[in-house]
């Protein structure tokens, strides 16, 4: 077991930014930026309101301007009335920030080296479940202390049983490899990974990022 | 169970072999587990961690929106910082109009014309040269041209029309040292040659200059390196030689005889 983890460690170090185990040294600003364009790019922006232009009601000028005594109007359906339109109110359109993309990598190494810093990262052979009990689970995580959610990442597919085993447990998650990102490492306390998963993100930490 | 995982589920700890990091805790309210096992190896297991989505900070705070007409404690409130009535407060402006007296950009008289042919060169000190040269980062023994200086971050990014070599800092420079820039002031150049090195004027054009300094711009595209270009007449006196492509490494002495003061390649 900890020999499995020292050849984690001498994987991900060559990799991952430098193990940061003082508070310091941790690039926080850009896990911040990166969890920030994470949520933005998620927000639907489907908020609406009508103009004054869209608001259903003629322009007609409702009564003479002089002689009645009351306040001067010309439609009834500006910002003032009940009923009418609203100014410089939302409309719908897309939150999304740009992010540049060795930044968003950059984002994930840190990420990465934070949970390995303070021991909160384990790699096993593979994560293949002999059954589809959620039982064994719920043990494996009930040993381990001081984690409340745990963050299983494998390879390629998933497969059955650990999706089945997983699935009504609200503080264990499933991801492929390719759905890592940095909220959900920060939101989950423990991760774990399949040697695969760790193969498969060191050779796309690898791929030079092209124009 | 998942394979190999009994090994765990027998010892009451997690094996983490991280290093003791007893002294970066900074805070006295964490609770830490110290168990020591086995002796050499001490796990810690943190009841915090490291990286936490409520502790995610940017380097710059955000700015706030100023909110106008939005009462007396806003700052901003009733006449929403345009002051009292009249035209500005009613409507706009146009900008730089001074209500009818002959405005600034007309009082004040123009100047000058742009030169379309003037060259702007990049200052060095050779104080900074010498820095670099200690902390290791120039190699002395080689002839330094532009490139190096740009590859070193000499002069920033961007190398206009050349370099221009200047003296602050010339009595740091007490080896020789051999230069290929665009332009030289005259003490620096003295206090090159005192020292034992020599400085030689090289011309380079544009393109020259951007052979000399990507060449692998010219390798991508699949074109050869440009042929470098003889200086036009306005400045053959004010350059020693032409430059060479690609960067050249050992420096052109100079023939103190009359006969021949510049060499051709």
């Amino acid at each position: 077991m900890s020999s499995k983890q020292k050849r984690l460690y001498s994987f991900l170090s060559r990799d991952c930014v430098s193990l940061a185990e003082s508070f310091s040294s941790l690039k926080r600003d850009i896990v911040h930026r990166v969890v920030r364009w994470q949520l933005a790019k998620q927000q639907q922006g489907t908020h609406s309101t009508k103009t004054i232009s869209e608001v259903s009601g003629t322009g007609r000028k409702p009564y003479q301007q002089k002689g009645l005594g009351r306040a001067r109007h010309g439609t009834l359906r500006g910002p003032q009335f009940r009923g009418g339109a609203t100014m410089h109110g939302p409309k719908p359109r897309s939150h999304a920030i740009k992010i540049n993309k060795k930044v968003r990598r950059l984002g994930l190494k840190v990420a990465l080296s934070a949970r390995a810093g303070e021991g909160k990262l384990l790699v096993f052979e593979d994560l293949e479940l002999p059954t589809h009990k959620t039982k064994n689970i719920v043990n494996f995580v009930k040993e381990m202390e001081s984690t409340k959610k745990v963050l299983l990442v494998d390879g390629g597919t998933i497969n059955g049983n650990l999706k089945l085993a997983t699935q009504n447990l609200h503080y264990v998650n499933v991801l492929p490899s390719i759905g890592l990102n940095v909220y959900s490492i920060l939101l989950h306390d423990m991760l774990v990974m399949s040697r695969d998963a760790v193969n498969r993100i060191v050779e796309h930490m690898h791929t030079p990022i092209n124009r | 169970m998942i394979r190999a995982k009994l090994s765990s589920l027998l010892s009451p700890h997690l094996y983490r072999p991280t290093a003791p990091i007893l002294s970066h805790f900074p805070s006295p309210q964490s609770s830490l587990h110290v168990s020591p096992r086995r002796g050499s190896l001490v796990e810690i297991i943190r009841s915090y961690s490291l990286l936490s989505l409520n502790d995610l900070r940017d380097k710059q705070p955000r700015k706030q929106k100023k909110r106008k007409g939005r009462g007396i404690g806003s700052g901003l409130g009733k006449t929403a910082g345009r002051g009292h009535k009249g035209q500005k407060a009613r409507g706009t402006m146009k900008f730089g109009f001074e209500g009818g007296q002959t405005p600034m950009r007309r009082r004040l008289p123009k100047r000058g014309f742009k030169n379309p042919f003037s060259l702007t060169f990049q200052p060095v000190g050779l104080g900074k040269i010498a820095k670099l040269i200690n902390a290791g980062k120039i190699d002395s023994s080689e002839l330094i041209t532009m490139k190096t200086l740009k590859d070193v971050g000499a002069i920033g990014k961007q190398i206009k029309d050349g370099v221009r070599l200047m003296g602050r800092g010339a009595e740091q420079i007490q080896w020789p040292i051999h230069f290929e820039v665009s332009r030289v002031t005259v003490r620096a150049k003295e206090a090159v040659e005192a020292a034992g090195g020599s400085v030689r004027k090289v011309y380079y054009n544009k393109l020259g200059l951007k052979a000399l300094v990507k060449p692998e711009w010219f390798e991508k595209k699949g074109r050869l390196l440009p042929r470098p270009a003889r200086p036009p007449p306005k400045q053959g006196d004010k350059v020693d030689s032409i430059g060479r492509l690609p960067a050249p490494t050992k420096p052109i002495p100079f023939i103190t005889m009359k006969k021949e003061a510049t060499l051709s390649v």
